[in-house]
Parts: C-alpha cells; sequence; structure tokens
C-alpha cells in the first residue's frame, strides 16, 4: 500500500494552447474520466507510448498464439509468453 | 438454478490476490475434481506468476495498488449442465460482459457440489483497462451480472455476497 506522503497533491498552473486543453477535455469526455486524470495520465507516462488496453490486447494475441502451438510445442507457448512478459516491463518505465 | 456468488476481501488483500491467481491455475487432487481450463484476458493463461505481475503492472500505471485488489465471482452452474464444453462455453460468455475492461482469469472445475457438476471462477482485476477507475463492487453491479448470467445459460440466477 502507498504511503500518505505519496497521495499528497500540489496545485500547479500551467499554461497551454486552446488546442490541447480541448484534446484534454476530449479524452476526459470520451474516456468518462476528469480531465485532471487525463492531464497527469500524460505526464506520469510522457515517455511511454505502451498503455494497458494496447498492453492487454498484445496479451490476448499471445495468448492465441501459445494455445495454439501448446499441445505440440509447449516450450515455444511458454516462450512467447515469456517474449510478452519483457514487454508488460515497460509499462510503467518512463526512462 | 445457477448461483453467483461474490467475494471481495479487503483484509490482506494483496495475500488473497496471489493466492486466488495461483488457485485458478492450480490442478485439482481431489478424486472426482479436475481442472477443466483456465484462460486469461489480458493476462498470461500459462503462467500464474506472470498473470499476477501483468494485472499489478496496471494497477501500477494509474496508482492504484493500495486499493481492494481483485473481484472473485463463482458461477455453480445448475445441474443441467453436464458437460465440460457448455460449462466452458458459459463461463466464456459470462467474462465477455468484463472483457476489454477488466483483465481477468476465468478457470473451470468440475466438482460436485450440492448437485451442480460444474462451476466457473472469475478472477478480475478491480482497476479499468481503460480509466484506472475502480471497479463498484455493489448489489446492482451483482444484480445485473446475474442477468448476464441468466441470458447465457437460461437458468435463474441466485445472488450471494461473501465477505
Amino acid at each position: 500500500m502507498r504511503k500518505k506522503e505519496d497521495l499528497k497533491t500540489v496545485r500547479k498552473t500551467v499554461l497551454m494552447t486552446e488546442s490541447l486543453s480541448q484534446d484534454i477535455e476530449n479524452e476526459a469526455k470520451k474516456r468518462g474520466i476528469k480531465p485532471n486524470a487525463v492531464m497527469n495520465e500524460r505526464l506520469a507516462h510522457h515517455k511511454n507510448s505502451l498503455d494497458p488496453p494496447l498492453m492487454a490486447k498484445i496479451q490476448d494475441l499471445a495468448n492465441h498464439a501459445s494455445r495454439a502451438v501448446q499441445e505440440n510445442a509447449p516450450k515455444k507457448a511458454k516462450k512467447i509468453q515469456m517474449e510478452v512478459s519483457e514487454i508488460w516491463t515497460f509499462l510503467n518505465k518512463n526512462a | 438454478m445457477d448461483i453467483l456468488k461474490q467475494k471481495r476481501i479487503t483484509d490482506n488483500g494483496n495475500d488473497y490476490f496471489r493466492h486466488c491467481v495461483d488457485y485458478l491455475f492450480k490442478e485439482k487432487v481431489e478424486s472426482g475434481e479436475k481442472l477443466v481450463e483456465t484462460k486469461g484476458y489480458g493476462v498470461s493463461d500459462i503462467d500464474p506468476k506472470l498473470a499476477y505481475d501483468q494485472m499489478y503492472a496496471v494497477k501500477e500505471y494509474y496508482g492504484k495498488t493500495g486499493d481492494n485488489p481483485v473481484m472473485h465471482f463463482i458461477v455453480s452452474y445448475d445441474q443441467n449442465v453436464q458437460d465440460t464444453n457448455t460449462a466452458c462455453k458459459f463461463t466464456e460468455q459470462i467474462a465477455d460482459y468484463f472483457s476489454g475492461d477488466y483483465q481477468m482469469i476465468t478457470a473451470v472445475h468440475k466438482e460436485n457440489q450440492g448437485g451442480s457438476q460444474y462451476h466457473g471462477h472469475i478472477i478480475m482485476n478491480s482497476v479499468n483497462l481503460n480509466d484506472g477507475k475502480l471497479y463498484h463492487s455493489g448489489i446492482t453491479e451483482l444484480k445485473q451480472l446475474a442477468m448476464h448470467v441468466h441470458e447465457v445459460t437460461g437458468n435463474y440466477c441466485k445472488t450471494e455476497i461473501e465477505k
């Protein structure tokens, strides 16, 4: 569980273009979340183009592939899963 | 009649989370009981450690590692479900209700429980893949899921909540 200090927030005033502001509003509306959440997500993951829906899709494809080969080539099935698991490790890396 | 049970554990949630994931991959050792199938949705379906880590990665992404980590649903099928194909098909169709929004692991067990021959487990990450919101595990949501179970199986679906 995260510590209380990690959950503390600060207020910052940020200037941005009208179009960026609109883009954030539109995404928030589309996803049913607050613009503040969209801004935080973009800032926290700005160096990472992977996101959870994309990773889940890649994982589902890997599951289909490993299921198809599991019976005849179980080692290959495991290898597919391990390779995708490497991509998963980049989801929360921003460097 | 089908029975839909919801388990929601908030104490030692992470231990329960890990235990649940492991349980869905484990072969049954008791005689007359069998793990029929384990499937992953947005998570690995052949390795419990990978599945756990992938669910945890989504929690970390949205900064939601401290809340109720997992939802556990169990559907005990009516005794008219007598074969593995039907039990697996029903479990897959029930899981479709959440797929695309939540990561899940499903498992079908063959086990006689008061006449019910098969039951399906659904372990679901409580954090939504698309917006990071936590699943609201109220009675209304459970009833809606029960309606979906009824549409899939054609049987009346009774709900139970276990804490």
